[in-house]
């Protein structure tokens, strides 16, 4: 077990190598240069060359671009991930400044998800061919076709322009404002994104129960006499959970998507916003920085499902 | 422990009755799908010439105008037909899906049989690889490449298409394992028969209904990818009309609170088509494999 | 068993989404119970950008403008009624023979730690902004100073020709005369900064030092307190500040338009910039009040010159003539700006009469191409940055009158960051953009017209000698008469070559919520806050 842990650790360590190494080469070969950027010809008078190869000097933008990778990578292990170039902060503060309000955004929206997606799943795998189940299967279906940044846009119109209850954008009132504040600002992004989660969620819920439904140890026990309340809460549900786990784990990366285009819309101060203005402002740091997050989230996430798997059901070998 | 609860529970025992309750209902809303989307197909083929608007044809003088005589959906911030634009727009869109989906579906056919086929390192290292992607938000990658390379409608096919191949790759992967245990398929293979007939001969047949269902519902996944690109002004560039550009628009209060005929229509047109995509999608699923879960 | 394992994954779960939705819920709600309820002097106000900080030296852009006026303060800036007006400095004058301009400053003055405000700041700084080692984006500006080559090459460590012959005298000496240099100082308003502080800072890449993302210490009304968020920053009263102060604190905050719109309805920010399209919305805010002024900046369509695509001036007046700019201003921009024939469109004394006006005219288009020889086979791109509502809108319809006059227009979208390589490679046929205060001085030209500042301002690379000499003698001229007649035959060659498209002058458009008063509407949108330190909250 350790020493698959180990391995596997490992390995991820090499593709994130692999990874950084590629986004590197990709960033700096994008078109549109950040220095030309942050030395504006609009504003900038005076010798603008010679600004801008002091500039490039100061950024380390003048050496080859191996030295510049090793440079990066070696300041990465040491826990540090560059200055932004639009505000020449570092990326680890600005990122970590993002990451809360995101992590609030995704974390409700998870919950929110789980909790309509879950219970929904598993009433339609035991009313299976019912209408419960035709109604949970379009319904489902329903969440997980229309795009959420036009849900997001409906419900402003409705919630925030027509009924005028809730705020129409941003985390909170300018200037702070409190707990109730901070959840009235909190209820459209997050029941959005949130219902558009439980779509899937009602598929794989109602996947792995009717999975654990026809296994063969139910019957047995329904067969020794055990009633199916207690067979169905006992055995079947926590079986079914298994699987859940591990495919809510591995998509815990994915839920960023859907946070850049509803954090788009709402003004949310999260981290997708953030890579949206660093892909626009040439912000590499930044970039490089999210996208390693990421990276590193994914891998976490694969490791964290397959190692969860495997301690909860002792029958995968490892 | 009380013995009145004897409903059956397990799928095995489904009553005729139910059984057919459940296909018609299924088909029912498969064949509405189908019908929508044969529907939508046609109208942004045909009736753009039907219209006879030009999409991208301003007029300052007529801009942001409500739908009156002339201008049935009413124009937009330059004055351009707003039916026009959405026939267009559909067009664009099931252009993105289909080519996208293509894209994914052959990536998988091939890099799945090939996974199937050789085993052991190969197929470990692919599926690995096909894991990472899988968990990867492809939204946000897919906004580095196009940053990287700019926006524009091939761009845009490409890399939604390499982001869909994980899905078809397992099941073609998972097909050609099983196959490979067959002694048929070996005999074949000590006959020295290449890799790429025995994919081809024998391979193919049996995942192109699993795949057609995968590949539908890629479908709808790519027209979702394209919109919110478009919408975040990274997809498709203007002046071709998407519909997820056209919505572009609506982030303003006052197109979103005035305007609705700026911004309903594509919306419900894209949630429609994926929907009814994904109709067709489930039905097909059913057809290919009544026992199929997901 | 299985029971303990499920809890486990269940669990897992739970502490996963818990774990984060804790962890962020501390971020926001700092020191709670500070909203509108207890403290009725705070005021919010909309940044349409993020802001990066407080540094005077780096390139402009508008948010930081906008927030130095809060921090800092300036020898001279833009009025509501476009002149230059007093501030640290109270009043000025310009020897007749244009060299030198002595500056007398306030003698009340105070940084925010305490410390006196003296000329001595006012030198430091200045030599700050002529030092290209800091960084600065304004080394060119003071190349006509005495002693600024000396200190560009090494020689000097200082300017010469900044002096301060005592505590409340400024005085900038010039090697060649320069009537106008005001109006360098106003555009952007140039913030002066404390020599007891930033003095202690390494000079080499000053413009970038951390400092100036959170300055200790101040000069304006209301001095940075904190970042609450990455895009928020609190200012609080400057205690030392030489007036009584209407408001203990505002909070400045990056929000899009569209949000600022929405925000501004449900009462939660007092100012914001207003879209032309929304005015009408603005207008029907109860509560809300519309500001608006006739603009300093241009929309206007910029080429290469070097290029020699666009080389006939009969090709340029020809796509003046295609564009129904009236119709543009009319519809895309619900009015809300003036259509002008030339670039420095103020004021009235620097305006001639008898401007040829390039009303909408297909056919005389057409006949200027034909008789220019143009190529329709020849591709015209309109660059634009995608992203300003009323700008891609205005782009969309100017290609598709092109086109209808017989030119190969087509809009081709750039990134902001593509963007300054094709201006610096002069890469573009008909890139759209929008600047400048021209509107105090018809100087104000110059940066972008003269051959001298091609490769910066001067993004056309337009350079006409017969121009060149008459907008140096226009600022070396004091004689009021004189400079008229100058300025009058140099606005006809700006009229008649069409060195840039000026598309139009969008009107400046501001709301503010009816409880801030003393807010007054300055015509140089970036120039906002310029009057802060009379605001306050009352109704």
């Amino acid at each position: 077990m350790v020493a698959y842990v180990v391995r596997r650790l490992l390995v991820s360590a090499v593709v994130l190598v692999g990874i950084s190494m590629l986004l590197f080469t990709l960033l700096q070969l994008m078109p549109g240069d950040p220095v030309e950027m942050m030395i504006d010809p609009m504003s900038f008078s005076g010798d603008r060359a010679a600004a801008i190869a002091r500039r490039r000097e100061q950024l380390g933008l003048d050496a080859s671009l191996p030295i510049q990778y090793v440079r990066w990578a070696g300041e990465f292990l040491q826990g540090n991930l560059g200055f932004s170039y639009s505000t020449s902060r570092p990326v680890a503060e600005v990122m970590v400044e993002r990451l809360g309000p995101t992590v609030r955004l995704m974390g409700t929206a998870l919950v929110i998800g789980l909790l309509a997606g879950i219970p929904v799943g598993i009433l339609a795998a035991l009313r299976r061919n019912t209408l419960v189940d035709y109604g949970a299967a379009a319904l489902s279906l329903v969440a997980i076709s229309v795009p959420s940044f036009f849900v997001a846009l409906l419900g402003i119109y409705v919630f925030g322009l027509k009924l005028d209850w809730l705020p129409t954008g941003g985390m909170n009132s300018v200037g702070g404002g409190g707990l109730v504040d901070s959840l009235r600002h909190l209820v459209l992004p997050a029941g959005i994104l949130g219902l558009a989660l439980a779509g899937p969620y009602v598929r794989y819920a109602r996947a792995a129960m009717l999975e654990v439904l026809g296994q063969d140890f139910l019957t047995t026990a329904r067969s020794k006499g055990l009633s199916r309340r207690r067979v169905v809460g006992r055995h079947a549900l926590h079986n079914a959970l298994i699987p859940l786990v591990t495919v809510v784990a591995i998509q815990i990366p994915v839920l960023f998507a859907g946070a850049v285009v509803v954090e788009q819309v709402f003004a949310w101060p999260g981290m997708g916003r953030l890579a949206l203005e660093a892909v626009l402002a040439r912000d590499y740091p930044i970039l490089l920085g999210f996208v390693m997050a990421i990276a590193v989230l994914v891998l976490l996430c694969n490791l964290l499902a397959d190692v969860a798997y495997a301690v909860i059901d002792p029958r995968i070998r490892l | 422990m009380t013995t009145l609860d004897t409903v059956p529970a397990d799928a095995g025992s489904v009553s005729p009755g139910r059984l057919a309750l459940r296909r018609f209902r299924r088909h029912r809303l498969a064949v509405a799908g189908a019908i929508m989307l044969v529907l939508l197909t046609v109208g942004a083929i045909v009736l753009p010439f039907v219209v006879g608007a030009d999409p991208n044809a301003v007029d300052p003088s007529a801009i942001r105008r409500g739908p009156a005589d002339g201008h049935p959906l009413g124009t937009d911030s330059a004055g351009r037909d707003v039916l026009a634009r959405l026939l267009a727009g559909g067009r664009v869109s099931l252009l993105v899906g289909l080519s996208a989906a293509l894209i994914a579906t052959s990536i998988g056919l091939v890099l799945g049989a090939v996974a199937g086929y050789f085993g052991r390192s190969v197929d470990g290292a692919l599926s690995r690889l096909a894991d990472v992607v899988l968990s990867f938000p492809a939204l946000i990658i897919i906004i580095v490449v196009v940053a990287f390379v700019g926006p524009s409608l091939p761009t845009l096919i490409l890399s939604i298409g390499l982001f869909g191949w994980p899905t078809p790759y397992r099941i073609v992967r998972g097909m050609t394992l099983s196959l490979r245990e067959q002694d048929s398929i070996l005999a074949v293979g000590g006959l020295g028969a290449g890799a790429v007939r025995i994919i081809r001969k024998h391979v193919v047949p049996v995942v192109i209904a699993p795949l057609t269902v995968v590949a539908t519902l890629g479908v709808a996944q790519a027209i979702l990818l394209e919109a919110a690109l478009s919408f975040l002004g990274l997809g498709v560039p203007p002046p071709t009309a998407s519909w997820g550009n056209m919505l572009n628009e609506a982030q303003s209060l006052t197109i979103l609170e005035s305007m609705p005929w700026l911004w309903l229509p594509p919306g419900i047109a894209i949630a429609v088509t994926v929907m009814a995509v994904n109709f067709v999608g489930d039905g097909l699923r059913d057809a290919a494999d009544p026992r199929a879960v997901r | 068993m299985a029971l303990s394992k499920a809890a486990i994954a269940a669990l897992s779960v739970l502490v996963l989404a818990t774990a984060c939705s804790g962890g962020g819920g501390t971020t926001g709600d700092d020191d709670g119970g500070d909203g509108d309820g207890g403290n009725s002097r705070d005021a919010a106000v909309q940044l349409y950008q993020p802001p990066r900080g407080f540094s005077p030296l780096l390139a402009p852009i508008g948010p930081d403008q906008l927030i130095a006026q809060l921090h800092w303060d300036a020898l001279v800036s833009v009025t509501a009624g476009s002149e230059y007006g007093p501030r640290l400095a109270e009043s000025w004058e310009v020897s007749p023979d244009g060299t030198t301009w002595t500056f007398h400053l306030r003698d009340d003055v105070v940084w925010s730690d305490g410390e006196p405000f003296t000329a001595d700041d006012v030198v430091f700084t200045y030599n700050l902004y002529a030092n290209p080692a800091t960084g600065s984006a304004y080394a060119g500006k003071f190349a006509t100073v005495s002693g600024a080559a000396a200190l560009a090459d090494g020689s000097a460590d200082t300017v010469a020709g900044f002096q301060a012959p005592d505590d409340t005298t400024f005085v900038i000496q010039l090697d060649q005369p320069n009537v106008a240099l005001i109006d360098e100082l106003v555009q952007p308003t140039l913030a002066v900064l404390p020599e007891h502080v930033v003095g202690e800072l390494p000079v080499d890449g000053l413009a970038e030092n951390p400092f100036f993302r959170e300055p200790t210490v101040g000069i304006g009304p209301y001095v940075f307190q904190r970042w609450v968020t990455d895009d928020q920053i609190e200012f609080h009263a400057n205690p030392e500040y030489r007036t009584e102060l209407g408001l203990d604190r505002v909070f400045a905050q990056h929000l899009t338009t569209d949000a600022a719109m929405a925000q501004l309805e449900t009462g939660e920010i007092d100012f914001a910039q207003v879209a032309a399209p929304d005015v009408g919305r603005v207008e029907g805010i109860d509560g809300v009040t519309l500001h608006r002024a006739e603009g300093a900046g241009v929309m206007a369509l910029h080429t290469a010159h070097d290029s020699g695509k666009l080389a006939d001036p009969r090709v340029r007046q020809a796509i003046m003539y295609a564009i129904d700019r009236e119709a543009i201003v009319e519809e895309a921009l619900a009015g809300e700006a003036q259509v002008v024939d030339t670039l420095a469109h103020g004021p009235d004394w620097a305006v001639p009469d008898g401007l040829t006006h390039y009303g909408h005219d297909p056919d005389k288009a057409r006949e200027l191409l034909a008789e220019a020889g143009w190529d329709p086979a020849t591709e015209v791109r309109i660059e634009v940055v995608p992203g300003q509502r009323d700008r891609d809108t205005t782009v969309t319809i100017v290609a598709a009158q092109l086109q209808e006059v017989g030119i190969n227009a087509r809009v081709q979208n750039y990134q902001a960051a593509e963007l300054s390589a094709s201006l610096a490679d002069r890469d573009f046929d008909l890139l759209i953009s929008s600047y400048g205060l021209f509107t105090m001085d018809p100087a104000s030209m110059n940066s972008r017209l003269t051959c001298a500042t091609i490769g910066g301002p001067n993004i056309s690379g337009y350079c006409n000698e017969e121009l060149d000499r008459l907008l140096a003698e226009g600022i070396a001229t004091s004689d009021q008469a004189e400079r008229e007649r100058i300025y009058a035959e140099a606005q006809r060659i700006v009229n008649e070559q069409v060195p840039i498209f000026v598309l139009y002058v969008p009107n400046t458009l501001a709301a503010t919520n009816d409880r801030l008063q003393g807010f007054e509407l300055n015509p140089s949108a970036v120039d906002a806050f310029w009057n802060a330190a009379d605001w306050s909250l009352g109704g």
